[in-house]
């Protein structure tokens, strides 16, 4: 009876571990992302804005990212999928549907083209990859400018 | 009786768990001064810092290191100095921001929200800011690590960014440690104040906003 009821364990363990390790595999996979931090600086109609910009890039071209002041206070969160931006957590004053609106449209443009490493032109907005690896992007409509400064060398992180 | 045993459990387990003792209002009263004289009695302070920003939608955390310049009664240098340059100086109505790619001038007395932000920075700096009941409901607790702070912010434009304002005291209660920031978004910022000096000589250069 012992010997049967103990092959009988083994086989859930090992029915256990075989259903178990593909899920794992691809949550390692999925959980690989390259984190990019930026100093941003924004000008608007004359007006300058500093901030720090964080993203985490997924291997499915998925993009979580947040803007903070540098003191730590957040901006905005922004999420990319599918070629669409979406705006999040915007900062209270800055609440607003039209700033939600202009940042969506900038930020699926600058996240769909960011990582490409080249100068790209579409329709009103223009990004420029500079020779120090500074990213220049002109909202040419609202006349708005975001430069990324990379604030470190890119790293592979895997949580 | 097993309800009660389970009531009574339940109350020291949370207890325990806290680890935090919330204050009489007298005993808040005296302590509050406490601290409010030892802010004003401070003429200058100047110390290292490490802030750790704490994003709950990238799961993350971001560490920046600075140095801090304080002079009675307005003047403030908070200088970040790793992985990013970036430098705020307050003199009085002024604000003058240094970051490597530009610097600006700004009027505080203008700028509302600024004004906010800038009160917040100098009253959890000296802990100055427990007396000002306009702008916070204030509760002060003692924990095993020692006496705290919590700040509920009263005004609509704090309101907006912060749930709440942790300020930490060392033992003797005559200077802030560490001040924690939670924000409506669950994202906190920790700043630790380090080999903090107090009442030494700061050259006033350190504030020139000019």
């Amino acid at each position: 009876m012992l010997p049967l009821m103990r092959r009988c364990l083994l086989s859930i363990s090992i029915l256990l571990l075989t259903c178990l390790n593909p899920v794992h595999a691809v949550q390692v996979a999925n959980d690989s992302v390259v984190s990019k931090e930026y100093n941003l600086l924004m000008q608007v109609r004359g007006h300058e804005v500093t901030a720090i910009c964080i993203m985490n890039m997924e291997a499915d071209a998925h993009i979580v990212g947040t803007v903070i002041n540098e003191f730590g206070v957040k901006v905005f969160d922004f999420t990319y999928d599918n070629g669409k931006a979406h705006i999040l957590n915007v900062f209270g004053p800055l609440n607003k549907w039209y700033i939600r609106k202009v940042l969506r449209g900038d930020f699926s443009f600058i996240l769909s083209n960011i990582g490409r490493g080249e100068n790209v032109v579409k329709k009103k907005r223009r990004l420029d990859v500079m020779p120090n690896g500074d990213i220049n992007v002109c909202d040419e409509r609202y006349n708005i400018n975001y430069l990324f400064t990379p604030i470190k060398a890119e790293n592979e992180i895997t949580e | 009786m097993k309800r009660l045993f389970f009531i009574v459990l339940v109350v020291v387990l949370s207890l325990h768990v806290s680890g935090q003792t919330k204050l009489t209002a007298e005993q808040q009263k005296q302590l509050v001064e406490k601290i409010d004289k030892a802010a004003s009695a401070m003429k200058s302070m100047q110390c290292d810092f490490t802030q750790t920003k704490s994003m709950k939608l990238l799961k993350k955390e971001m560490k920046s290191n600075g140095v801090m310049y304080f002079k009675q009664a307005d003047k403030l240098r908070w200088q970040y100095t790793s992985p990013y340059d970036y430098t705020f100086i307050m003199n009085g109505d002024k604000v003058r921001i240094k970051s490597t790619k530009s610097t600006q001038d700004i009027n505080v007395q203008g700028n509302k929200i600024f004004r906010q932000i800038t009160n917040i920075i100098l009253n959890t700096v000296t802990g100055g800011g427990l007396k000002s009941a306009s702008d916070f409901t204030v509760e002060v607790y003692q924990s095993d690590k020692g006496y705290f702070a919590k700040l509920y912010p009263k005004k609509k434009e704090v309101k907006q960014i912060y749930n709440v304002i942790e300020i930490y005291f060392n033992s003797s209660l005559t200077m802030v440690s560490s001040v924690r920031m939670i924000e409506k978004t669950g994202d906190e910022t920790l700043v630790n104040l380090n080999n903090l000096k107090a009442n030494v000589a700061i050259n006033e250069k350190m504030f020139a906003v000019d």
